[in-house]
C-alpha cells in the first residue's frame, strides 16, 4: 500500500520541505508556550506588553488542557505530514491540507480574541499565526501547483492520444 | 532505505522535541525556588485580612490590573472562607509598569485604606478590573474608524480615577478626601516601601506569593493545588527549605489597627 502511495513523487517537494521547517518553528515556539503555561513563569516577550494577559486568560486553555499544548500536537502533525508529503506520499498532503485549513481556522479565531476581546497582543502567540498563515500560503501553492501539473498532463495525453 | 527515511525524521524530531521541552520544563522549574524571605519590612501596618492567630499567613504582591491576580483574589476568597480563622491574607502593593492604570488603582486601594476601608476598595477593583482595567486596543488592528473617538491617556487615566472616585462613594467615604488621599505623599510612600520589600525578596512577578515565608510555586495558585500547600501546611508536611545562607525567620507585620 505504502508503495503505491509512494509511487509518484510530489510536483513541489521543496514546498514541503519548507513547510516541514516551518512547522518546526512552530513546535518550538508552541513547547515553549506550553512549558511556560505549565511552570507558570512569565513568557518573555520582546514587543507587546500583554503576554501575561492572554497567556493567562481564559482562553489560553481548554479545561485542563493549554491551548499551547494542542499547538505542539498540531504542528507535530504538520511537521510529519510535510515531511512525508515530501517523500511523495500523496495521503499525506490531504491530511497536511486538512490540519493546516483548521490550525488556521484556530489562529484567526485567536487573533480575533487578543483584537476584539482581550484588547492585548502576545509576541510567540503572533509568531505561530505567521507561520500557520505561511503553512496555508504553502499548502495552498502546492495545491495549485498541482493542479496545473495536472492539466498540463491531461493536455498532453489529449495530444498524444 | 529512502522508504523508511521520513518515519526516521519524524522519530528523531520527536524524540528533540520531547527531551527539549523536559529540559526546559526542568530547567524552569529549577528556576523558581523555595526560599525562605527576609528583605525590608514593607508597609506598616501591613493589610491584614484573617486571625492574628492564623497557623497559616499568604503574604500576596499583587497588580489590580494583572489578570492572573484577579483569578487569584476569588480563590483566597474561597480559601479564607473555608479555612476560618486558620489562615490570614496579607496583601502587597506591586503594581507594574506596562499596566497604564495598575499604579492608580494601588492609589486608590491605599487611600480608600486610610478611612479604613482598604479591603471593601480591595475587593471592588480586582471585581470591576475587567472593566476599567481594558486598555485602548493597538491601533494596528483597529480596522477601519473607530465608531467613537478614541480616549487619549489623559483622559483614559481621568475616567479610571473617576470610576474609583465611584467605588469610594458606593463604599460611604468621604470622596473629597478619598481623592486628596490618592495623591498624597502618604500613599505613595505605602506603594513605595511595598516596592522595596518585593524587591528585596526578589519578586519579579505578579501574582507572587509566600506561606508562611515561603515561595508559592505559581502553578498551586488555582483552587485544588492551593488548598493542598495550605492543607500540607497545616498538617507540618511542607518540606523546610534551605535557606542559602543563615536568614532570620520572617518578619511577619503586625495587623492593621482597629479603626
Amino acid at each position: 500500500m505504502k508503495d503505491n502511495q509512494t509511487m509518484r513523487g510530489p510536483r513541489s517537494p521543496w514546498l514541503f520541505a519548507l513547510a516541514a521547517l516551518l512547522s518546526l518553528g512552530g513546535l518550538a515556539d508552541s513547547i515553549y508556550l506550553t512549558v511556560t503555561h505549565l511552570t507558570g513563569e512569565n513568557a518573555a516577550c520582546f514587543a507587546s506588553s500583554g503576554c501575561s494577559e492572554v497567556l493567562s486568560s481564559a482562553y489560553a486553555s481548554l479545561g485542563e488542557i493549554p491551548l499551547a499544548a494542542l499547538g505542539v500536537l498540531g504542528y507535530f502533525a504538520a511537521f510529519s505530514c510535510s515531511v512525508l508529503a515530501a517523500f511523495g506520499y500523496p495521503r499525506a498532503r490531504i491530511f497536511l491540507s486538512g490540519l493546516v485549513a483548521g490550525m488556521l481556522a484556530a489562529t484567526l479565531w485567536l487573533l480575533y480574541v487578543q483584537a476584539f476581546v482581550l484588547h492585548a497582543f502576545c509576541d510567540f502567540c503572533l509568531i505561530s499565526a505567521a507561520l500557520t498563515l505561511s503553512l496555508s500560503v504553502i499548502v495552498g501553492a502546492s495545491h495549485f501547483i498541482e493542479k496545473r501539473h495536472r492539466k498540463a498532463a491531461e493536455g498532453t495525453a489529449r495530444v498524444s492520444s | 532505505m529512502r522508504r523508511y527515511l521520513p518515519f526516521v525524521i519524524i522519530g528523531f524530531i520527536f524524540l528533540v522535541a520531547a527531551g527539549g521541552g523536559l529540559l526546559l520544563f526542568r530547567s524552569k522549574e529549577a528556576t523558581t525556588p523555595i526560599k525562605i524571605v527576609t528583605g525590608k519590612p514593607g508597609a506598616e501596618p501591613a493589610h491584614i485580612r484573617g486571625s492574628d492567630k492564623a497557623r497559616v499567613t499568604l503574604e500576596e504582591f499583587g497588580d489590580y490590573q494583572c489578570v492572573p491576580c484577579g483569578f487569584l483574589a476569588q480563590t483566597l476568597l474561597k480559601v479564607e472562607h473555608d479555612y476560618g480563622t486558620n489562615i490570614r491574607i496579607i496583601f502587597r502593593q506591586y503594581p507594574l509598569k506596562k499596566h497604564a492604570h495598575a499604579y492608580t488603582a494601588a492609589c486608590a486601594a491605599e487611600a480608600a485604606g486610610l478611612q479604613g476601608r482598604f479591603w471593601e476598595m480591595h475587593d471592588l477593583l480586582f471585581q470591576n478590573a475587567p472593566q476599567w482595567g481594558k486598555e485602548t486596543p493597538r491601533p494596528i488592528l483597529s480596522l477601519g474608524p473607530p465608531s467613537a473617538p478614541e480616549l487619549s491617556k489623559e483622559e483614559k487615566t481621568m475616567e479610571v480615577r473617576a470610576t474609583f472616585a465611584g467605588f469610594a462613594e458606593k463604599l460611604g467615604l468621604d470622596v473629597e478626601r478619598f481623592k486628596q488621599d490618592m495623591d498624597s505623599e502618604q500613599v505613595r510612600a505605602r506603594i513605595r516601601l511595598d516596592q522595596e520589600r518585593a524587591a528585596s525578596v526578589g519578586v519579579d512577578r505578579t501574582p507572587s506569593v509566600f506561606m508562611n515565608g515561603i515561595t508559592v510555586p505559581y502553578k498551586s495558585f488555582d483552587p485544588v493545588d492551593l488548598r493542598r500547600t495550605i492543607d500540607a501546611e497545616l498538617s507540618g508536611q511542607t518540606p523546610t527549605p534551605v535557606p542559602e545562607s543563615p536568614a532570620p525567620s520572617l518578619p511577619i507585620p503586625t495587623p492593621n489597627p482597629p479603626k
